[in-house]
């Protein structure tokens, strides 16, 4: 063995306690006493879990991003898995540009997006501030399910569609019954992305909110400026909690490495 | 896994069929299901980006939303002008700083998560979830979680103090080190996932090849190795850089506002001050810094490797 590979393995161990440090050490704060994110706890106690009751409207904005997350995850597989189709089997021209344009809102910053549908929504005077955050999440969160429905389609081999077609089922039938099964791992991992894409958005969702419909994010932050207490800690380690039930939600319907894209 | 591909193009034109070919199942016509999304990405995504690259090239007064006249001043105000040019200073240099310790931590992980694959699954699959999750649990309460380690009474001044590192805590957040040290913690999966793929589908006959003929270790590493995951690297950097060279939350929450860089510049220029000429140049410069990136890497990575499948 060289010293290369010796040094592997502590090097490796290193990168292991800088990803998981920062959140062991928010929820290790959010059970401490003192108010100051103690870490170790010095003594355990449950106050700032009981003093998310006292956060106005944490729980109206807990509620109103997870309709958001929902509305626009909805939306972007509808649309995301029909494109993806479209691509696949219709004879689409131009059919690298349309990708690459329905796959864009991924590689542009998202404060652009947020910025650009702000503009726009001004000049033609549109004002709700539900479904422009709705639209703006639909934008950036359809081209996950676009490329995770796309990769599915390419491992689905079509002719099952015609053995369907002459065993006598009708195309809608065998759409529902043949191709959706197989390609659901795409479509929950699109659907995953784009649900935790959409509840965890700050960039696009603060130019197109108003002051009456605060989503989660925006409350957290506006939260840590106004009264820095762990708090926040109580809040992320269950945002922390939710995340992993996700995370099993999909790694049981989808297995993790194909979810990670590492196989 | 390409066999089924094949399989599929080869049947439906086989001589063999009796029947003629049922239309009903004909799903070519299946274009017309691309329409939805296009038109709505459309008039949400390609309408108002447009708006944005207009506005660019127009003048605002502050706090109107109405155009006065075309310009090109806010463009060479954003490229000349030394306020600016110390923004776009900071911003280059976070991110590149944030993509170079990603990569120099990165890719030991990714490479033990690609071989452990075989020999150690269980091994792959700790490092999997431990780099995997941390995607899941989201931006914000990531760089919350920093604006916590990194006080001056945090634990990274802790730990600083104790190992006798230093004598005072010093000041890590609002500072450029903390804004590496959190962008790097965020993006770090970004980096590993594509390298750890692209190493996992590396012939581990080329590194026996290389031994067998004599290659020391280091000549491995430098000349079959890292060549062969140049994929990896180039895709996990244009990532790592175009997030951190975008982000907002994190150098908010981070650097307080505090260290200007593009974005929070941008926002506070359509937030704060309502002056949209300005933000839409710099916003501008941002998209195409960002454009530039991905666009190398697709010329030089995506494109070849799609070629050189073509052709396998």
């Amino acid at each position: 063995m060289n010293p290369g590979r010796a040094l592997l393995y502590p090097f490796c161990l290193l990168v292991v306690v800088f990803i998981l440090a920062p959140i062991v050490v928010v929820i290790g704060t959010s059970f401490a006493v003192s108010p100051v994110y103690e870490f170790p706890p010095q003594e355990l106690s449950l106050k700032w879990y009981e003093n998310l009751k006292n956060v106005p409207g944490l729980w109206s904005s807990f509620v109103l991003s997870v309709e958001i997350a929902a509305l626009s995850t909805i939306v972007a597989v509808i649309l995301g898995t029909t494109a993806a189709f479209a691509l696949v089997r219709g004879n689409v021209p131009l059919r690298e540009p349309v990708t690459l344009f329905l796959i864009s809102p991924l590689m542009l910053p998202a404060i652009i997006t947020g910025i650009a549908l702000l503009m726009a929504f001004r000049s033609i005077g549109f004002d709700s501030s539900f479904w422009g955050v709705v639209i703006g999440h639909i934008v950036i969160t359809t081209p996950y399910v676009v490329r995770t429905v796309l990769a599915s389609l390419q491992l689905f081999q079509f002719n099952q569609l015609e053995a369907a077609a002459t065993l006598g089922a009708r195309p809608a039938y065998s759409f529902v019954k043949v191709l959706i099964p197989q390609i659901m791992p795409g479509i929950v991992a699109g659907a995953l992305f784009a649900f935790v894409t959409s509840f965890d958005n700050y960039a696009v969702t603060m130019f197109l909110v108003d002051a009456r419909s605060l989503t989660l994010p925006i409350r957290i932050i506006n939260y840590t400026e106004t009264s820095p207490d762990p708090t926040i800690s109580a809040i992320a380690t269950l945002l922390f909690v939710m995340s992993v039930v996700a995370l099993l939600i999909g790694d049981r319907m989808v297995g993790l490495k194909k979810l990670s894209g590492v196989e | 896994m390409n066999h089924g591909a094949t399989a599929d193009q080869v049947v439906p034109d086989a001589p063999v069929r009796a029947a003629p070919r049922p239309n009903l199942l004909d799903l070519r016509p299946a274009a017309w299901m691309l329409s939805p999304a296009l038109l709505f990405m459309l008039a949400f995504f390609a309408l108002p980006l447009s708006t944005l690259v207009w506005a660019s090239f127009h003048i605002y007064e502050p706090g109107s939303t109405v155009p006065t006249g075309f310009s090109l001043k806010y463009y060479v105000a954003v490229l000349t002008d030394p306020h600016y040019l110390t923004i776009m200073g900071t911003s280059l240099r976070v991110a590149a700083y944030a993509t170079l310790v990603c990569l120099v931590i990165g890719y030991p992980v990714a490479y033990l998560m690609a071989i452990s694959g075989r020999t150690r699954p269980w091994l792959q699959m700790v490092l999997l979830v431990v780099v995997f999750t941390p995607l899941f649990v989201g931006v914000v309460v990531r760089a919350f979680a920093w604006t916590v380690l990194l006080r001056s009474d945090g634990i990274v001044n802790g730990l600083l103090l104790e190992a006798g590192l230093i004598d005072t805590p010093i000041r890590l957040l609002f500072t450029e080190t903390g804004l590496v040290i959190a962008l790097t913690h965020v993006f770090l999966p970004l980096m590993i996932l594509p390298i750890a793929s692209v190493i996992q589908k590396i012939d581990p006959n080329l590194d026996e090849a290389a031994q067998t003929l004599g290659a020391p270790p280091r000549t491995r590493v430098l000349r079959v190795l890292l060549p062969l995951s140049l994929p990896g690297i180039s895709a996990g950097c244009a990532m790592v850089f175009c997030m951190s060279i975008s982000a907002y939350v994190i150098p908010t929450l981070v650097a307080g506002g505090r260290l200007l860089v593009m974005p929070v510049v941008v926002a506070k220029n359509f937030m704060v001050t309502m002056d949209w000429s300005a933000g839409a140049a710099m916003a501008m410069v941002l998209v195409l810094l960002t454009s530039a990136v991905v666009a190398v890497n697709t010329f030089f990575f995506e494109r070849r490797s799609r070629l050189m499948r073509a052709q396998a």
